[in-house]
């Protein structure tokens, strides 16, 4: 599982009377720095999905921290999460805060992904329900007047947006299947950006077959319902735990072509592909689709069938037949040259 | 049949050339100037066939097999897989003038590149039993003649302005040829360990054809290329070619080498085209 970890260096500065300026944050696992308002959208950014979400509660789960200088004794920090950019003040347990008056040190605020998420919402299953969305990290600093004489209270706020997404990965749709010599090439389609500035694509696939469907295809390659494997179009999470699985590379479009091989030839199998995202939140499968493998002839393979006796390489090596016409030719050519340059 | 071919091919190369010609003829009888004379050292050629089809299935048996439509039909290996469709044959050729005078005779080399792609066949019986279906399964034949070659061309009369140059050409090839299969990998002989459909033959070849000069068609055009780029003549090209690649030179070889000795079989890739293209001397 890909943990990350969201490192935000806030950095305040303050001059005279002036609130100091939340200028950027930064995110150690993309490495990517973030000013007020913006929302991540990196391709190095993994995303927050379920399987992370439901891991966060524990401590094997990488918090994320903020962190800031302080320079002001009189300033009033307050860290929150919301799902506004705005960044409203929470009320009550509406959402995950903590608050620092007057710090003499530097502190070392830290909050689970999860907590936030969860204090955010208002919902202790967020995990599982919380669908997608953006959610703000939002820091309000307050400066207290200074002097007598000053009364006014200063406040600014800092808010950078993380996007989450509860939901599993959607099932590829469009899949085909198509025999080949020990193999079984298949395609599929997904939901893909590009950007992936949602961390939301798909880190690989997995596709699922039984371990042991030894049935014949009802004709070549072809098999269906009747070839006695998993009738139904779709298979449980389940049933596919126990069939044998192959992990495809990270896709980098839509459609994805992959082959699944060292297949049997003649032998039906039945194939399911499912998304995973980095965290290993485990996607909807596809349908159940099937095929058997099929001993393909090209030409090299009839050619021989058919008594032909090339052998491939090149002819007469020890001969060297092929390359001594070749020599003749040049050295024929450098005896014309030295001639011509002679005159 | 080939004769009438070759005669539809250069016919209108003829009315062309009488077309050029009388648009040159205003020099006829004046002293040739350097820029008539037009020196040149080297020749680059690019030609094209569209009706290359190696004879790779000569001698080859029948195989029956049942099409995509689920038609029987019935050839040799390659038909079988790769269908009757000629081919594109493109070809760069390089030539060095070596001598000069009632004509010219010119040294070159040629790189080739040909493909033909198909559909591989699926046992549906048991073997040894052989029962071919034409499978959704894409195979590939590609062949790259390696070519050393001679040309002598009649070109005495372009600095005239005579737009016809007459040629013919022999060489020695070397063919390169490689099967592959849908996933790009070199198809191999399950029962032979070193079968891999890749491999060399070499064989001879001679082709006849006609230039037709291009420099009266435009004569601004013309100077300009020739001070500009140092283009002297531009050309377009046709040919018939005969190529017998069955490692003949390489077997004669092989048969002193080894004082007579049975050469081995190889795959026949002979063929007989017309190509066209277009050359500029330098």
């Amino acid at each position: 599982m890909k943990r990350f970890s969201l490192l935000f260096a806030l950095v305040v500065g303050v001059s005279g009377s002036a609130l100091g300026q939340i200028t950027t944050a930064t995110i150690t696992d993309s490495s990517t720095t973030l000013t007020n308002g913006e929302v991540i959208t990196t391709a190095g950014y993994p995303g927050f999905h379920q399987n992370s979400c439901l891991q966060g509660s524990g401590n094997d789960f990488d918090p994320f921290s903020i962190t800031w200088t302080v320079q002001a004794a009189t300033t009033t920090y307050l860290a929150f999460g919301s799902t506004d950019s705005s960044c409203p003040a929470p009320s009550g347990d509406g959402g995950y805060s903590l608050t620092v008056e007057n710090p003499t040190i530097t502190p070392q605020l830290s909050a689970y992904m999860t907590q936030l998420l969860q204090g955010t919402l208002g919902d202790p299953n967020a995990c599982t329900t919380a669908g997608s969305g953006t959610l703000y990290l939002c820091v309000q600093q307050t400066i207290q007047p200074d002097t007598i004489y000053d009364t006014s209270v200063t406040t600014e706020d800092f808010a950078v947006g993380i996007p989450y997404d509860m939901n599993p990965p959607a099932a590829p749709t469009g899949v085909t299947v198509t025999p080949d010599d020990t193999v079984l090439d298949l395609s599929w389609s997904f939901n893909y950006d590009p950007t992936n500035a949602a961390g939301d694509n798909p880190d690989h696939f997995v596709v699922y077959y039984p371990p042991d469907d030894s049935l014949v295809p009802t004709s070549l390659g072809v098999c269906g319902a009747s070839d006695g494997g998993v009738a139904p179009t779709t298979a449980t999470t389940a049933e596919l735990a126990a069939w044998e699985q192959a992990t495809t590379p990270t896709p980098t479009t839509s459609p994805m072509n992959w082959s699944l091989g060292s297949l049997t030839n003649g032998q039906c199998y039945d194939v399911a592909v499912v998304a995973y995202y980095s965290d290993g939140t485990q996607g909807n499968p596809s349908g159940v689709y099937s095929a058997a493998p099929i001993e393909i002839w090209d030409y090299w393979r009839l050619y021989h069938a058919a008594s032909g006796q090339d052998q491939g390489g090149v002819h007469c090596q020890s001969a060297g037949g092929t390359l001594v016409p070749l020599g003749l030719i040049l050295v024929v050519l450098f005896w014309l040259s030295q001639r011509r340059r002679a005159r | 049949m080939r004769a009438l071919r070759a005669l539809a091919l250069v016919a209108p190369l003829a009315v062309a050339a009488v077309a050029v010609a009388q648009e040159g003829a205003d020099v006829d009888g004046t002293p040739l100037t350097l820029e008539d004379l037009r020196a040149h050292q080297w020749t680059v050629e690019l030609r094209f066939s569209t009706v290359f089809y190696p004879n790779v299935d000569s001698g080859a048996p029948d195989v029956t097999f049942v099409d995509l439509n689920g038609n029987t039909q019935s050839g040799p290996p390659f038909f079988d897989v790769y269908g009757p469709k000629h081919r594109l044959l493109s070809d760069l050729e390089v030539d060095r003038d070596l001598w000069q005078g009632f004509g010219s005779v010119s040294v070159g080399v040629a790189l080739g590149y040909s493909e033909f792609y198909g559909h591989g066949m699926a046992n549906s019986c048991q073997l040894p039993q052989l029962c071919f279906t034409q499978a959704p399964v894409d195979s590939s034949f590609h062949l790259v003649p390696v070519r050393l070659l001679a040309t002598y061309r009649f070109d005495y009369f372009v600095p005239k302005h005579f737009p016809l140059v007459p040629f013919v050409r022999v060489g020695l090839d070397w063919v390169i040829y490689w099967n592959a299969e849908s996933s790009g990998q070199i198809s191999f002989q399950p029962s032979g360990p070193s079968e891999n459909a890749i491999g060399m033959v070499t064989g001879v070849e001679g082709s006849a054809g006609v230039m037709l000069l291009l420099d009266d068609v435009d004569g601004d055009i013309s100077r300009d290329a020739l001070h500009d780029l140092g283009i002297s003549h531009t050309y377009l090209t046709a040919s018939y070619v005969d190529q017998i690649i069955q490692n003949g030179p390489s077997n004669v070889i092989h048969a002193i080498w080894t004082g007579g000795g049975t050469p081995p079989a190889t795959l026949d890739l002979s063929a007989a085209y017309f190509d066209f293209g277009v050359a500029v001397q330098f």
